[in-house]
């Protein structure tokens, strides 16, 4: 069931009114039936992972919980109880994820040795991913590791564990969202609010508009320049770098707004996953307002532990006697950083091209640890005024750019195309005397119009939620004209979405 | 004052909830009809004429030409690829939305001999058919199958080919009534001079060998797509639109593009008209100011070719209408009575 669907519309709809009707302490169970519902709609066989997974994770919480309040057990013994807990838990969920995700990935790299050594390959297994499965077994993952680590507590409730492994607002393509902030708003009571049932719709219509009228359309255009990139002018396809950019942002962010709206109007706060990436002036800024919950998932689960963690504490001190404190400082944090961004490429994607754009961003963060002191330097030696704004300007434009770049590596399909497609922009440079020859093959000349419209205001919005949300200003404007504008949105996004086939949501893929 | 804003403030939550989203349904209802309805009932209007065909249909015939003079309304919905298979779906749409009378399908040598790949209806094939389009295909495809380099059709062809692409992306989506917008209107411009296409280039294209699986694809699908026409009740008719005196006397091919053709037609009784072999077609067109290439007619020739259809074929009922006299009997017959040879241009 598309996001985008009237089925959905319909579903939601009707979620809405049953939400609000049943007494409030059976407001959760309500979500919870909508939820296995949604997710039964994509597949009845699907349900049983999310079940083994929610299953499993409130067993081993439970389990964990148990342990660590168990006195008898003496403090040592505990302990390692509970990791033996927890490590068999992670194992067979991001096992799980695995066998679905990695298997066909892993019989490519033994058919290369096998095809080495002279050996018949194996064959690929026909295997139908689970819908959001990244997604929440990283959520109910990071659960069960802050039982483990003691900073909540388990659920005693198996169907409000299921409720938040399966909330089908996030379940295609997150936000992964933090147990104690999400926990607090699925299980409370929420009264109905207009206000906050008409800022819900407002906000959904705009993401809707978003994925409808930009990341559908520049998607198309982006499709064809990178299928044949080769046969684009230098310009075209340089033009296709920063669409492509665009596109997963109105998609990704469209889809956010879309839930995060939908959510508003049953009272239920969702974490952001973002937070205006474009305006971003470093790498590393960019990677804590892209999504931003991931992001905070490898920080708290993956780079921390490592970071932190004794070995790296060893190696930063006997670095730091040999070689000076700032290299000792820096070298457990690119550790951490290198495998955090391995593992991100490897969760956005099982291709080395997703490894290597993983890796490629892990590099240019290491390179900020490590050059600071220089860039630093080289600023003051050319009297750079960092607060100015043609600072702030090139810092943004040079992010984005780079960002845009690192971006195409794994959408193009391989490694080698993926570079080609750069070097391609090097090429043949030639300026079509009007805007339709920019855009070969791209689509309707109207719906190129009303893409360029919307990401110049997308632009404009991004630019104005700086200093304050633009749906204050929105809520200024008479409820007729508001609502009249909401229609407005929800007719063209509508009509786009038929005419551009729209649906799929790009992240639903990871 | 405080009295209004107390009973205001005593709407129910809930219930303003309804009144807004009776209000949004209101918008919503309104600016369908201003702006979808419109747009749709635009759409939902008939056609008697259908043309389908290839690029030579696209650029040779002006449907409105057609419309003025029969009085019959027509639309062209001919797009650039050449083979058959692509056009089936085509037909097939336009004989839903528009239950016409009438469907002219252009058919050309290029209709018997493309390759799959300029026809069928796959998303990555939809971009190799508009290669079809550009002005020296015909040349390059007879003479063989290599990759055309990109700037020597994009940039120049760029949106014709273009066009070809849309139209194919739109049939691909069964989005047929946005196709119509990339299919012919007959009104091509440019016209490029034949005397640059070099010697060997035209005498390879004479070399062109047959791909028997390709034509029997080709013609397989025609005759299905006759079959269609005589399922919605249309009356299919074979045209050919004339292609320049230096193609067509020098490309023994099309013999035998004009019997099977002939074949057919007589197999499913339809009419077929072979306009490269029209009496009257030396003093109506010529090579250097009638074509825009080798195959496809320029705007004025177009003009000139459409009211002749029109005159000769549409309207075939009159009685003052001869026109299986004015044709030569075959290719052989033409070449016979053709003074081509002596006019050589190089």
């Amino acid at each position: 069931m598309a996001l985008t669907s009237l089925k959905f519309f319909a579903f939601a709809a009707v979620l809405i009114i049953l939400y609000f009707v049943v007494p409030k302490k059976f407001q959760w169970w309500v979500l919870l039936a909508g939820s296995l519902f949604f997710y039964l709609m994509t597949g009845w066989k699907n349900i049983f992972y999310i079940l083994f997974t929610s299953a499993s994770t409130y067993g081993a919480a439970r389990w964990i919980e148990h342990v660590s309040h168990n006195k008898q057990i003496e403090k040592q013994k505990r302990k390692l109880r509970k990791r033996l807990i927890l490590t068999v838990t992670l194992l067979l969920n991001f096992g799980l994820l695995g066998f679905f995700k990695y298997l066909n990935f892993f019989i490519e790299q033994l058919n290369r040795i096998l095809r080495a050594g002279g050996a018949d390959p194996m064959g690929y297994v026909s295997l139908v991913v689970p819908l959001g499965i990244s997604f929440y077994t990283f959520q109910t993952m990071g659960y069960l590791i802050d039982v483990y680590w003691e900073k909540t507590e388990a659920q005693k409730n198996y169907p409000k564990l299921l409720l938040f492994t399966s909330f089908f607002p996030q379940i295609i393509q997150g936000p992964i969202s933090d147990y104690r902030q999400l926990s607090r708003e699925l299980y409370a009571e929420h009264r109905f609010s207009y206000d906050r049932f008409a800022r819900g719709v407002q906000r959904f219509a705009w993401g809707f508009l978003k994925k409808a009228v930009c990341a559908d359309v520049a998607a198309h255009c982006v499709k064809v320049i990178f299928t044949y990139y080769d046969m684009y002018y230098g310009a075209a396809v340089l033009i296709g770098v920063f669409l492509y950019s665009i596109n997963i942002y109105a998609d990704f962010s469209g889809y956010m707004d879309m839930v995060c709206g939908l959510c508003e109007v049953l009272g239920i706060k969702l974490a952001e996953n973002f937070e205006r990436p474009y305006f971003s002036k470093s790498i590393a800024e960019y990677w804590r307002r892209w999504h931003i919950t991931l992001g905070a998932w490898f920080k708290n689960y993956i780079y921390y532990p490592i970071a932190m963690s004794k070995t790296s504490r060893k190696i930063a001190k006997s670095i730091k006697a040999k070689a000076g404190k700032r290299i000792g400082d820096a070298v457990p944090s690119t550790i951490a950083l290198i495998v955090t961004w391995f593992v991100t490429g490897l969760w956005h994607g099982a291709t080395w091209a997703y490894i290597v754009w993983g890796l490629v961003n892990g590099f240019f963060l290491i390179l900020q640890v490590w050059l600071d002191p220089f860039y630093a330097w080289c600023r003051k030696k050319l009297h750079v005024k960092e607060t100015g704004w043609p600072w702030k300007l090139f810092t943004v434009a040079r992010t984005f750019a780079l960002i845009s770049f690192i971006k195409v590596l794994p959408e193009v399909g391989s490694l080698s195309d993926g570079w080609n497609l750069i070097r391609s922009i090097f090429v043949g440079w030639f300026f079509p005397w009007d805007f339709k020859g920019w855009f070969p093959y791209s689509g309707d000349m109207i719906n190129l119009c009303f893409m360029a419209a919307m990401i110049v205001l997308i632009f404009v919005t991004d630019l104005i939620q700086r200093k304050r949300p633009v749906r204050d200003y929105f809520n200024r404007l008479p409820m007729i004209v508001r609502i009249a504008l909401v229609a407005l949105a929800f007719v063209i996004a509508i009509s786009f979405g038929v005419r551009t086939d729209s649906g799929d949501f790009m992240y639903a893929n990871f | 004052m405080n009295e209004e804003k107390k009973t205001r403030k005593k709407i129910p939550d809930p219930l303003k909830a309804v009144i807004a989203v009776a209000l949004f349904f209101v918008c919503a209802a309104v600016m369908i009809g201003i702006i979808v309805l419109p747009d749709e009932l635009a759409k939902a209007q008939d056609f008697d004429t259908v043309i389908i065909g290839s690029s030579l249909g696209k650029w040779g015939i002006n449907a409105s030409v057609l419309t003025e003079e029969t009085d019959h309304k027509a639309i062209n919905l001919s797009t650039g690829p050449a083979a058959m298979a692509g056009r089936y779906d085509a037909l097939e749409g336009a004989l839903k939305r528009y239950t016409p009378d009438i469907v002219l399908l252009e058919v050309c040598f290029e209709s018997c001999t493309a390759g799959e790949l300029a026809g069928w209806s796959t998303n990555n094939t939809a971009w190799l058919v508009s290669r079809m389009v550009t002005p020296d295909t015909a040349v390059r495809y007879m003479v063989s199958d290599a990759k055309i380099p990109w700037y020597d059709y994009n940039i120049v062809w760029g949106a014709e080919a273009d066009a070809s692409y849309n139209a194919w992306n739109h049939i691909l989506h069964g989005n047929f009534d946005s196709y119509k917008q990339y299919a012919g209107s007959g009104y091509a411009e440019e016209t490029s001079n034949l005397m640059e296409y070099p010697e060997e280039v035209i005498k390879k294209a004479q070399k062109e060998t047959y791909k028997e699986k390709n034509i029997n694809k080709n013609l397989e699908i025609l005759k299905q797509m006759l079959l269609l026409c005589k399922t919605y009740n249309a009356r299919p008719i074979l045209v050919s639109i004339p292609t320049s005196e230096l193609y067509r006397y020098y490309n023994a091919c099309l013999d035998r593009f004009w019997e099977e053709l002939t074949g057919i037609a007589q197999e499913y009784d339809c009419e077929f008209y072979d306009f490269n072999l029209y009496k009257g077609m030396q003093n109506m067109l010529n090579d250097s100011t009638s074509f825009r290439d080798l195959t496809h007619l320029n705007g004025e020739s177009s003009l000139k070719f459409s009211e002749l259809l029109a005159r000769e074929v549409l309207a075939k009922d009159r009685e003052d209408v001869t026109v299986l006299e004015d044709f030569y009997e075959n290719y052989e017959d033409y070449r016979k009575h053709s003074v081509y040879s002596m006019i050589r241009i190089y």
